[in-house]
């Protein structure tokens, strides 16, 4: 098994990618509040309600 | 989710999830607080748990307090920093302390007197949610998004962005602005009304 001392870090990639990340992140947050605004709040809040009481 | 700006009023019809439940048996035990931060985005959707719901509430004497503890107690809540309701009322000036249901450290509510302005803005012009045949006061919106810009992590951001395009045609944008710029956060608007974002 190699150590992770051999490798070689791009610090200036790793930052884009995290860019990279955190824009993607807002663009599904703008497309699920297209998605709240548009459909009623039993609908949407079924789909909220999974990911929270599976989590608690 | 309807909101009539002029009422503060939010009528919100949506299936309630373990968290909304948590909060509305929390807060109807209480008369006077302001739900505010991470959970308010929740409240209207974000698809996003928290660990912990922040709540403020004007300070009140002793006996005030041990009344209230005494009905969260009987309702099955328990304060996790102590037992004792003389140590948490000292506790209450320094910092906040949390409330769970017994056994159950998550979800917890963050218990805390506000003590500076922008605490004492959001409880007095704090907006009324109608949910599930009951009621929970909200810090404003406009003070909300610009709260969160000011917190900065990614999730606030995120938090910020969906509050702001979720109310964007009903926040009161001068008031907005206001908050923005109370809070120190112009620079950080991009992130709420832009398609594009450079976070550092």
């Amino acid at each position: 098994m190699g150590s992770i001392k051999d490798i070689k870090v791009d610090l200036k990639e790793l930052e884009k990618e995290k860019e990279k990340n955190f824009q993607e992140r807002l663009n599904f947050i703008d497309f699920w509040t297209e998605y709240v605004k548009k459909n009623p709040d039993k609908e949407w809040s079924k789909h909220q309600k999974l990911l929270i009481d599976n989590q608690i | 989710m309807e909101y009539v700006t002029d009422k503060k009023e939010i009528i919100l019809d949506k299936e309630l999830n373990n968290l909304d439940k948590f909060v509305l048996e929390f807060t109807e035990l209480l008369d006077e607080y302001v739900v505010v931060s991470g959970y308010v985005s929740i409240l209207f959707g974000r698809s996003r748990m928290t660990e912990d719901v922040d709540l403020l509430i004007p300070f009140m004497p002793k006996k005030e307090f041990q009344d209230i503890w005494k009905k969260l107690l009987d309702n099955d809540f328990w304060c996790i920093n102590t037992s004792d309701v003389n140590e948490a009322f000292d506790m209450l000036k320094e910092h906040a302390i949390r409330f769970s249901k017994e056994n159950m450290p998550i979800p917890n509510m963050k218990f805390k007197i506000m003590k500076n302005e922008i605490e004492k803005f959001a409880y007095e012009n704090k907006i009324k949610v109608i949910i599930g045949g009951k009621i929970l006061f909200i810090s404003p919106l406009e003070l909300q998004v610009a709260y969160k810009l000011h917190l900065g992590s990614e999730k606030d951001l995120e938090d910020a962005r969906y509050l702001y395009n979720l109310f964007k045609d009903k926040i009161n944008k001068e008031e907005l602005d206001y908050s923005i710029e109370k809070l120190g956060v112009n620079d950080k608007r991009r992130f709420i009304e832009n398609g594009k974002h450079k976070r550092y």
